[in-house]
């Protein structure tokens, strides 16, 4: 592979594991609890901030550059987690607001409000996060200490994305195979016959809310690490519906199915566009674009509402089905 | 206090336009029971059929009709076509957020996609200034808001007056009910989509009057203050949309002469969530809008 | 014994009294007390609009009422969030059954269970070495349950694709799963196809036979003579007579309502 192809290439993967991490944090939030997340975004974004002015050092040692209102220079993996945490907190917050009391569709625009408020505010205010120019220059973890060339550094954060998207797989996969992703799952199904059966409602959507949370942090952690920039262009509330849209056309509630969403809709549309010949007026590739994913929901809402993978059908295994007939007959006993 | 009062002028022009808009979405909230996201969209389109109109050569004013009547055949047709069906086929409350929503990005981006990412400017005459009590307003801001009342009145006499608005009030009030009681709510709802949905095109088209310019993406923008207007008044209340409408245009418009420009929305928005917060069925509430789990806490 | 009385007693499970709950100015429930005796079956019957639901839906803990208490097992649970209710061993049917669609007949069944060890975060991310013990108890008593009312083949589907009276049986044991102390159930025969009502009937007799209590709205009253041993009687948000229900029909406040509606 020539150079180029490889940082392309590189590029590329960094990107959809970003996309893969945030997809499946939403997965936890909507496919699996049923909870419209319109303020997703907003999630990645804390996430994003957190980690680039906790690698960016003291705000008065960038102060010729940007200004912020606090931050550190953190060692590599704490920034990283310090915007999980934050992501968590942030769902921390919102939740109670929001998930208590109102109705479904009542949540979802209290939600949107929400992020649209934050993008509003974040811009304006130029001394908290540089305001509507965003936050620049952040730092490559770990790019100094290693030494490496730019293209091997590629193709380390390349390995760095692919190990933090095993963990994320690994924490998802556990939750949705527990008794807690059936819990939530009954949340998701009936509300009230969830509540009628001794759930509280409100605490499992708090949990999901809480860990999807600190996943889209995560996402966006990586993410401004990697491009180095994070500004309120960069997480508008359509970057949501993106995101929902992964998540509804991959199959929502399996956690395979979502990543190939993630893969064909935020990742997979942007660069496709990429090598179509250039037609019409400027900005009209990315506006058919918009289109398109519009149209690939309804059509997959019509057609194929369970997405790609249809979330799985769970199976009890064998062996709790059989010492279930050794229970069984010695309680007859 | 000049401030103040220049800043309510502005207020209560853009509340009228604002209601417009909010009682036509909160009907279909009440009636429909949709969350139309697309209605921004839609008052788009309507701006745009305006602004073709406009460009034509008919008079700004005149443009008016031509928005309503394209924002109710747009919108009996998109319900018809997409929104209906897709209720038919299983999607629920909260499917239909996320098709109207993606309907909206659809209608959004093909305006962009067809006609650029331009700016579209109504030919509005020259109209001069009045001022009375502090409030600095131009004659077609006056216009529009004395258009706007004449309406409401009108929707008012509509409702309260005839058999078709009593039906529409109490199938939003209890749609079983109403089916129960004899009322065909199919017709109903195809003149509500109507009604609507030209409310959605006089506001579209109002709004630019007096903005005098607007681009894609205006309509969907503008909808999340027209929503917390609505939601603010009480879900498919048109009363309450009216003073919700109230509420949050001279609340943004004051805000933005008084503190910054900059936080116009914000104020408005905080104001929905507070709202939300202390009392989620709205100010006048008919539909249920909390969850019948009721209050839980974290375990 | 019949199970049920206007006053004070000893022995009483739920003892609700001087229930109200008004909705925009109108009494739906307006100032409603009985007693319900450990172990036995009562009805709570009364012509449409007589507050019967609603006052079942207060017990539930889904609608908050205005005043009044209502005691189960010796705590207060007025105005409890519907979890908490059911936590206490106080569960609910609804008239419309709600099963988890897109869930197997199994899982239905499995995640009633209480205190589950896999549904806190930590027990989830433990993995299955730290709940999957109780997972097979569970099972084991979901199977039980299900072969009873010969269910156990269909435990791979969907809830959703069951019939309505399957789905019906599928809800009551779904209650059962949690291990009740008292049943509320809100019309267990709404929607159901006669041919099947008398093998929910059956179910609910057997579980009365077992010394289950239970509470039934019901609006079909052959029903209520054959689970029931004693019946209270509602009209208008008020409680119109209270007795066995062959008693009942001599009662002329009783014909009056139902004559009245």
């Amino acid at each position: 592979m020539s150079s180029a192809m490889q940082f392309y290439v590189s590029t590329l993967l960094v990107y959809a594991g970003v996309y893969i991490i945030a997809a499946w944090g939403l997965n936890l939030q909507f496919g699996l609890t049923g909870i419209l997340s319109f303020a997703y975004i907003l999630f990645q974004s804390i996430g994003a901030y957190l980690a680039a002015v906790f690698s960016l050092g003291p705000p008065a040692s960038r102060a010729d550059v940007e200004t912020y209102a606090f931050g550190a220079n953190l060692p590599f993996p704490l920034p990283i987690l310090v915007a999980a945490a934050g992501g968590a907190l942030l769902a921390a917050v919102l939740g109670p607001i929001v998930l208590r009391r109102l109705r479904s569709d009542l949540q979802a625009i209290t939600m949107l409000v929400m992020s649209l408020i934050a993008t509003d505010v974040i811009s304006s205010d130029q001394s908290l996060l540089n305001g509507a120019t965003g936050l620049s220059l952040v730092p490559a973890p770990l790019s100094t200490v290693l030494g490496l060339s730019s293209l091997q550094y590629q193709w380390f954060f390349v390995g760095m994305v692919a190990v933090i998207c095993a963990i994320v797989y690994f924490v998802m996969n556990r939750i949705t195979s527990s008794p807690l992703g059936r819990a939530l799952r009954t949340v998701r199904e009936s509300e009230r016959s969830a509540a009628a059966i001794g759930k509280n409602v409100f605490a499992l959507r708090m949990r999901a809310f809480i860990v999807g949370g600190a996943i889209a942090a995560v996402s966006g952690a990586l993410l401004v690490l990697f491009i180095g920039s994070w500004a309120p262009g960069s997480w508008l509330y359509i970057e949501t519906f993106v995101l929902f849209a992964a998540v509804i056309i991959g199959g929502s509630g399996n956690n395979l199915g979502v990543a190939i969403g993630a893969l064909v809709v935020p990742v997979g549309s942007v660069e496709a566009v990429q090598y179509l010949p250039s037609f019409g007026p400027p900005g009209m590739i990315d506006a058919l674009q918009w289109v398109v994913i519009g149209l690939l929901l309804l059509l997959f809402i019509w057609f194929r509402p369970t997405g790609l993978l249809p979330e799985r059908r769970r199976y009890f295994p064998v062996s709790d089905l059989r010492n279930g007939r050794q229970a069984a007959s010695e309680a007859d006993r | 206090m000049d401030l103040f009062m220049a800043g309510l002028g502005f207020g209560l022009i853009a509340a009228s336009i604002m209601a417009l808009a909010a009682v036509g979405f909160t009907l279909q909230l009440g009636v429909a029971d949709i969350f139309n996201f697309s209605f921004g969209a839609v008052m788009t389109a309507s701006a745009l059929a305006g602004y073709e109109a406009n460009a034509a050569g008919l008079n700004v004013w005149l443009c008016l009709p031509v928005g309503a009547a394209f924002g109710a055949a747009l919108s009996v047709c998109l319900n018809r076509a997409i929104l209906t069906p897709f209720m038919h086929r299983g999607a629920g409350l909260f499917g239909m957020v996320i098709v109207t929503l993606g309907l909206a990005i659809v209608i959004q981006n093909l305006i962009l996609a067809i006609w650029g990412p331009v700016y579209f400017t109504y030919q509005v005459d020259n109209s001069s200034t009045v001022r009375w009590a502090g409030m600095i307003l131009t004659t077609s801001q006056i216009a529009l808001a004395a258009c706007s009342a004449a309406i409401m009145v009108v929707l008012h006499l509509l409702l309260t007056k005839t058999k078709l608005g009593k039906a529409m009030r109490a199938t939003a009030a209890n749609a079983d009910l109403a089916r129960t009681s004899g009322i065909r709510t199919s017709r109903v709802n195809d003149t509500v989509w109507a009604l609507s949905g030209a409310l959605c095109g006089l506001g579209g088209v109002a709004f630019v009057i007096n903005t005098v310019s607007f681009q894609a993406a205006t309509g969907t923008d503008y909808l999340i203050l027209v929503v917390a207007a609505a939601v603010l008044g009480g879900a498919g209340q048109p009363y309450g949309a009216m003073i919700g409408a109230l509420i949050v245009g001279v609340a943004s418009e004051v805000s933005a002469t008084v503190i910054s420009p900059d936080y116009k929305d914000v104020v408005a928005l905080v104001i929905l969530i507070g709202v939300l917060l202390v009392r989620p069925r709205g100010l006048m509430a008919s539909v249920d809008l909390v969850q019948a789990g009721g209050e839980e806490t974290i375990a | 014994m019949t199970g049920v009385t206007a006053s004070s007693g000893t022995g009483a499970i739920l003892s609700v009294s001087e229930l109200r709950c008004s909705f925009d100015g109108v009494n739906a429930v307006d100032g409603v007390s009985f007693e319900i005796a450990h172990g036995t079956t009562v009805g709570l019957i009364g012509p449409n609009g007589a507050g019967k639901s609603t006052v079942c839906n207060i017990i539930a803990g889904t609608i908050k009422s205005s005043s009044g208490h209502v005691v189960f097992d010796g705590h207060d649970i007025t105005d409890h969030p519907p979890f908490r209710v059911a936590r206490d061993g106080l569960i609910r049917t609804f008239q419309l059954s709600a099963e988890f669609r897109r869930m197997t007949v199994l899982e239905n069944l499995v995640t009633a269970g209480q205190n589950q060890r896999g549904e806190s975060l930590t027990g989830a991310l433990l993995g299955r070495w730290y709940w999957g013990r109780q997972e097979r108890e569970l099972v084991a008593r979901a199977r039980q349950l299900l072969e009873r009312v010969g269910l156990w083949e269909r435990r791979d589907d969907y809830a959703g694709n069951l019939s309505g009276g399957q789905r019906r049986i599928l809800e009551i044991l779904r209650a059962l799963m949690t291990e009740p102390t008292m049943l509320l159930l809100d019309e267990p025969m709404a929607g159901v196809h006669p041919d099947i009502r008398s093998r929910i009937a059956d179910q609910l007799e057997e579980l009365a036979a077992e010394g289950l209590t239970m509470l039934m709205v019901e609006h079909e009253l052959e029903t209520v003579e054959r689970l029931c041993d004693s019946v209270i009687v509602m009209a208008q948000g008020r409680i119109v007579s209270i007795g066995a229900m062959e008693d009942i029909w001599r009662d002329e406040a009783v014909l009056d309502a139902y004559l009245v509606g």
